[in-house]
């Protein structure tokens, strides 16, 4: 016992410089999935060229990948701009859920006017309901200075439960258990023009965009910058902090619940209770491997969407599991962590 | 490994310590030198006393040597033979160890369990607690400290701490002790008995080192001296060789001194050459405090009453012992510390309570001493750094909409980095990797080039070099000269002397000492700064019923 | 009508107890470890994995418990010695642990071996109190057990070297480390033991509920174990009522449509411990939590 504690005492090797450290962590990635698909009974190869074939190799698989890509843009700006202030935001998954709710309430109840706006609405409502909960946590880190990680992922549970309330008492449709009913097909987003997809996904890089607009060229950028960085120095110049904390977990909670009025009037027409497989969570793990920047968040899902579309169509080719990707996608960012590609420490917002 | 409680008493006589001596001493950290080339010795049955200003290294070189870091270069030996000391274990194997600038005992851990940590290995299943607590209080009698067992650290006053701390040590055997400064947080009471301790140690044949920087503990205690100034080695006295003046030479060094002095020489004949500022006027008093009352992190009453005024045109040096309320009235006039109690007029402006982005309207710029927690983010760049609070301010002219306008901040940022002679690359560098001075230059830029009405400036020229030193202390006398009310906080005397108008003494939070620069009375400031002068009406008060351990 | 629920309750808060505990050894030594979520749901697989190849229950919780020991020491090697971010890692472990054993299981569980699950151990006399007997005092002897394992953990806290030393290094690691103690040795053992009682507790969904696994089998109940131990401000005596509020608060929620309850959804009910955890945290100022959590420890 005395040699591993002597062991872990010692300064973490750096494994010569970046670069090399990436290369490792790719290639063990792909060692160590290989082995767990060869454990599962499927030859590796077959499966990673399945993989890409799967996401990228035919329409309906681009349009899967194009959609999940949306979600995973907003959830995993959800998480990176509070983490840009410094404040994990690991509610992403209740603020969907309170997203997709306020989105669909909207689309089944507000009539008498037209479509497209009830659209709108419903996409407001969305935003406005994950912005409500992110604040909470906001306000009660910023006040009672409650720990956000664990006010948040609290609040999940929160949202979650609301929300089959809601499926089950509120809007319970006949005949599908588990699920509201559809709601109309103008009330939807369009796909976009000449496409199959929908138009969520340019929502979802105008958020990019305009995330990043704000971060660096915005003076509320700069008071989240600077709070990120050094909270004291913030105050010490006129940043009121606690401002800051509240307004990014509020932004943090409208594009997470945005990405959930998405999945109702863009995606799927109506709010089934198993709709997310985890979005909120795998967005922390999107906005880690884009190190938290606006910009790098869209290839960061982009490449996320990939690998879960094409896991799932592993399960119907090689048989395998479509938590495959799920597999891929976590062995590659702890070793991208392991082998300090990211600074450690500062954890997801580790750039300028 | 030790070995159970009850066999320990047999081990209790003191056997001699051995002598520890560092050579070639180096450290860095992110590439800048702590300790460079330092040689160091320890003897048993002596005191040593190792010198330096702020930044010196002391710290550094003595955390070498108690495991707490891992030196860069260098040997230590201990009786001639080389070790290897890579963590606090590995030391405290050798019986070295060190008490810490801020104690670390576990605060809701009770005293008792506090010393007997890491007494007996992790693995060993069982503690036994009536031995322990036997072991332990046969501790504390062999030493002679009065603390309460079982009371919590957390509820101890700080001389108790520091009590624990020793005792912690000695009860592992330490028969080489570092204390890092110790007498800083402590009533002269509890200095005394504490100096008696040591020395009592001493005599028992432990070699002891004492990190200071006060030239008259060193006067009474040590048997030898090392100094250091900037990372390295200026040269180790035996006690016969050393006075208080020599010592004094040594730590400061020739050149600032001498630049120091005749800085102060052109101060005084300014101050002369201005009659009228001594005249008690009011009318243009900029700030003026009334009975301030400020907390400290502790609870205690930091800044206990002080009521100051700084007229225009002037510099009002406060000087005292680090510790006595500073850095929390600092805090206070920067806005991000609570007043508790007292009234507070800046240039006319009653304010209830003090916000960072009104003292910045009002025209209030604040160095804090603190650079690099309070002043600047490093991680931003030096243009964002430079403006940074007016760019925060929605009424600042660099932005309209919210969106920041980058031409206008351009434009300004290269003004000042010329104006205040920022020296970097680029002016999109993080400040984080400039150097003191330049990030200094940078604090300077943004609180002072707008014609502040008000300076607070505290411990400016900390840790800079002598070209740093002299542009700070230019640019702080002629924004006096133009007419800024300038509150200078200081623990360099000689700093002081040369750039205020007046001078004051805070101990305890309050006013000990005033009076005009050119009419200062030394002897008198010297001993309201120790808390004998006439003006520390609550004299020697103990500090200790409200210090508690942050 | 009672006695079922009360029943379905204790069935229901032995695997969240003994996760619960779990979580407060590592948070006691300073280590946030979100990633129990995963380490539970890796130790039902295991359990259900010894079922699969014909093995006894002991064995199968035997399988949790050191599965959780080996994932423990894989997570501290992380978060210690690698200095990860606990949070990041933690989640990124949760979709790791999910990924992998819903692929194992898809790829090699036969779906038809379940219902080896514990027998009820009737304690005499007291089980035959009314009301409550039978529903207390009738249950699995893992359910007994894991009020042995508060025992443990408590004495192991407060009375051995290592709890006095996994507390130090929870609230002041440095006074640990100048004291001669290895703080990464101390935090990486904790993360061993406390993991292993999280398996156990993962594994306990199998051996005592289902009898089987089911992809992602334990449904956030490691998240719920988080908040229990917030609840329980970290003793683990205290752990036992927060559970009790968590277990009932589910079971009304399972056995709903049996229990007639009239006008109050079951949803909202079991919102109610989460509400209590967020109440939990804020009015629990940070003097409270291990000052050092979360927060890896460094010299320099």
């Amino acid at each position: 016992m005395r040699t591993l504690a002597a062991a872990v005492q010692r300064t973490p090797p750096m494994l010569g410089p970046r670069a090399v450290r990436l290369a490792l962590s790719l290639g063990l990635t792909l060692l160590l999935t290989g082995m767990v698909f060869q454990l599962a009974g499927a030859n590796p190869f077959e499966a990673f060229e399945a993989l890409i074939r799967g996401s990228l190799g035919n329409p309906l698989g681009i349009e899967q990948t194009i959609e999940l890509m949306t979600l995973l843009t907003l959830a995993g700006l959800a998480v990176a701009i509070p983490a840009r202030a410094s404040l994990w935001n690991i509610g992403g998954e209740g603020q969907i859920f309170a997203g997709a709710l306020a989105a669909v309430a909207v689309a089944l109840k507000v009539g008498g006017i037209p479509p497209a706006l009830v659209a709108v609405m419903a996409l407001v409502a969305g935003i406005a309901a994950g912005a409500a909960l992110g604040a909470v946590a906001g306000a009660l880190r910023a006040g009672p200075g409650a720990n956000e990680v664990l006010t948040t992922l609290m609040l999940n549970f929160v949202a979650i439960l609301a929300t089959y309330y809601a499926i089950g008492h509120l809007f319970a449709a006949a005949g599908i258990r588990g699920s509201t009913p559809v709601i109309s097909r103008d009330a939807m987003l369009p796909d976009v023009p000449g496409q199959t997809f929908t138009s969520g996904i340019a929502l979802a890089l105008l958020a990019a965009l305009g995330a990043w607009v704000l971060l660096t060229r915005t003076r509320l950028g700069l008071k989240i910058r600077a709070t990120g960085f050094s909270p004291d120095a913030a105050r010490h110049n006129g940043v009121r902090v606690g401002g800051v904390q509240v307004t990014v977990m509020a932004l943090g909670g409208a594009l997470a619940g945005l990405a959930g009025a998405v999945v109702v009037i863009g995606i799927e027409g109506l709010l089934a209770r198993d709709f997310s497989p985890g979005y909120g969570f795998i967005g922390i793990a999107v906005a880690l491997l884009a190190r938290a920047h606006p910009l790098w968040i869209v290839p960061a899902a982009g490449l996320f969407s990939v690998v879960t579309v094409g896991g799932s169509y592993l399960e119907a080719v090689v048989g395998l599991s479509a938590s495959v990707a799920l597999v891929i996608e976590g062995v590659l960012l702890l070793l991208l962590l392991a082998f300090w590609v990211f600074p450690p420490e500062r954890g997801v917002s580790g750039g300028r | 490994m030790p070995i159970d409680a009850e066999t320990e008493e047999g081990r209790a006589s003191i056997g001699a310590g051995v002598a520890v001596a560092m050579s070639g001493i180096r450290k860095s950290f992110d590439g800048v030198v702590a300790v460079e080339d330092v040689d160091f010795e320890a003897r048993p049955g002596e005191i040593h006393a190792l010198l330096g200003e702020n930044g010196a290294g002391k710290t550094t070189l003595m955390s070498v040597l108690a495991g707490m870091l891992k030196p860069d270069a260098g040997e230590i030996r201990l009786d001639g033979d080389p070790v290897t000391l890579g963590s606090p274990r590995d030391a405290l194997r050798h019986g070295i160890g060190m008490v810490p600038q801020h104690p670390a005992l576990v605060p809701n851990l009770s005293v008792a369990d506090n010393l007997i940590l890491g007494r007996e290995s992790s693995w060993r299943p069982r503690l036994r607690r009536a031995a322990l607590d036997r072991w332990a209080s046969e501790l504390r009698a062999r030493y002679g400290a009065e603390v309460d067992l079982r009371a919590p650290a957390g509820a101890l006053a700080i001389d108790e701490v520091q009590q624990v701390e020793i005792l912690r040590l000695l009860g592992k055997d330490v028969r080489s002790l570092i204390l890092d400064e110790p007498t800083a947080v402590l009533a002269q009471a509890h200095a005394a008995r504490l100096f008696a301790a040591l020395k009592r140690l001493r005599d028992e044949g432990c070699a002891i080192v004492i990190v200071t920087h006060k030239l008259k503990e060193v006067m009474e205690l040590a048997d030898r001296a090392t100094v250091l100034r900037r990372g390295r080695l200026v040269r180790s006295f035996e006690r016969s060789e050393f006075d208080e003046d020599a010592l004094a030479g040594a730590v400061v060094g020739s050149e600032l001194k001498a630049f120091v002095r005749s800085e102060g020489r052109a101060g005084e004949a300014r101050a002369a050459a201005r009659p009228g500022l001594d005249g008690r006027s009011t009318a243009n008093a900029v700030l003026v405090a009334d009975g301030l009352v400020v907390r400290g992190a502790s609870g205690a009453r930091a800044v206990d009453g002080l009521s100051l005024e700084v007229r225009a045109g002037e510099i009002l040096g406060i000087a005292g012992v680090e510790g006595n309320g500073q850095a929390e009235l600092v805090e206070a006039l920067a806005g991000v510390r609570e007043i508790d109690a007292g009234a507070l007029e800046i240039d006319g402006c009653e304010l209830g309570s003090v916000d960072p982005r009104q003292l910045d309207r009002l025209g209030v710029g604040v160095v804090s001493g603190d650079r690099l927690r309070w002043d600047v983010v490093p991680e931003l760049s030096i243009s964002e750094n430079l403006l940074l609070s007016e760019l925060v301010d929605p009424r600042s002219c660099f932005g309209s909409w919210g969106f920041l306008s980058w031409r206008r901040i351009r434009d300004e940022v290269a003004k000042r980095m010329s104006e205040f002679d920022v020296r970097a690359a680029e002016a999109e560098q993080a400040v984080g990797k400039l150097s003191g001075g330049n990030q200094q230059r940078v604090v300077l830029a943004r609180e002072l080039s707008r014609r502040p009405r008000l300076v607070i400036a505290a411990y400016p020229t900390r840790g800079l070099d002598v070209a740093a030193v002299r542009f700070v202390h230019q640019t702080l006398s002629e924004l006096r000269d133009q007419g800024t009310a300038v509150l200078l906080v200081s623990a360099d005397r000689d700093e002081l002397f040369a750039l205020s108008d007046r001078v004051g003494v805070l101990y305890r939070g309050r006013m000990a000492y005033e009076s005009a620069t050119a009419t200062v009375d030394q002897r008198e400031l010297g001993r309201a700064m120790v808390g004998l002068g006439a003006g520390c009406s609550h004299g020697e008060r103990p500090q200790v019923e409200e210090a508690t351990t942050a | 009508m009672l006695e079922v629920l009360v029943a379905s309750a204790v069935l229901l808060m032995t695997p969240l107890l003994l996760a619960a505990l779990g979580e407060i050894v590592v948070e006691r030594a300073g280590v946030l470890n979100i990633g129990i979520e995963g380490v539970m749901l890796l130790g039902a697989f295991c359990a259900a994995g010894a079922i699969q190849l014909d093995r006894g229950r002991g064995e199968g919780a035997v399988a949790a418990l050191l599965v959780g020991a080996l994932i423990g020491l894989v997570l501290a090697y992380l978060f210690i010695a690698r200095r990860v971010n606990q949070i990041v890692g933690g989640v990124l472990f949760n979709l790791l642990a999910l990924g992998l054993t819903t692929l194992l299981f898809v790829s090699s569980f036969d779906n038809s071996v379940t219902s080896r699950i514990y027998g009820e151990v009737a304690i005499p006399g007291l089980s035959a109190l009314p009301f409550v007997g039978e529903a207390l005092f009738s249950q699995p002897a893992l359910v007994y057990a894991s009020i042995g394992v508060v025992l443990l953990v408590n004495y192991m806290l407060l009375r051995t070297w290592f709890g006095l030393h996994l507390r130090a290094a929870g609230e002041r690691p440095r006074a640990l480390d100048t004291a001669g103690v290895s703080v990464s040795g101390v935090r990486t053992a904790a993360m061993a033991v406390g993991c292993a009682l999280v398996g156990l507790g993962g594994g306990s969904i199998v051996l005592l509920e289902s009898g089987a696994f089911t992809p992602n089998i334990t449904e956030g109940r490691g998240f719920i174990a988080l908040g229990i131990a917030l609840v329980a401000r970290w003793r683990p005596w205290w752990a036992v009522p927060a559970v009790a509020l968590f277990g009932i608060a589910e079971a009304i929620h399972f056995q709903a449509g049996s229990l007639g309850l009239g006008g109050v959804p079951p949803e909202l009910l079991a919102m109610l411990p989460y509400v209590v955890a967020i109440v939990a945290v804020t009015v629990g100022t940070a003097a409270r939590y291990p000052a050092a959590l979360g927060v890896p420890y460094a010299r320099e």
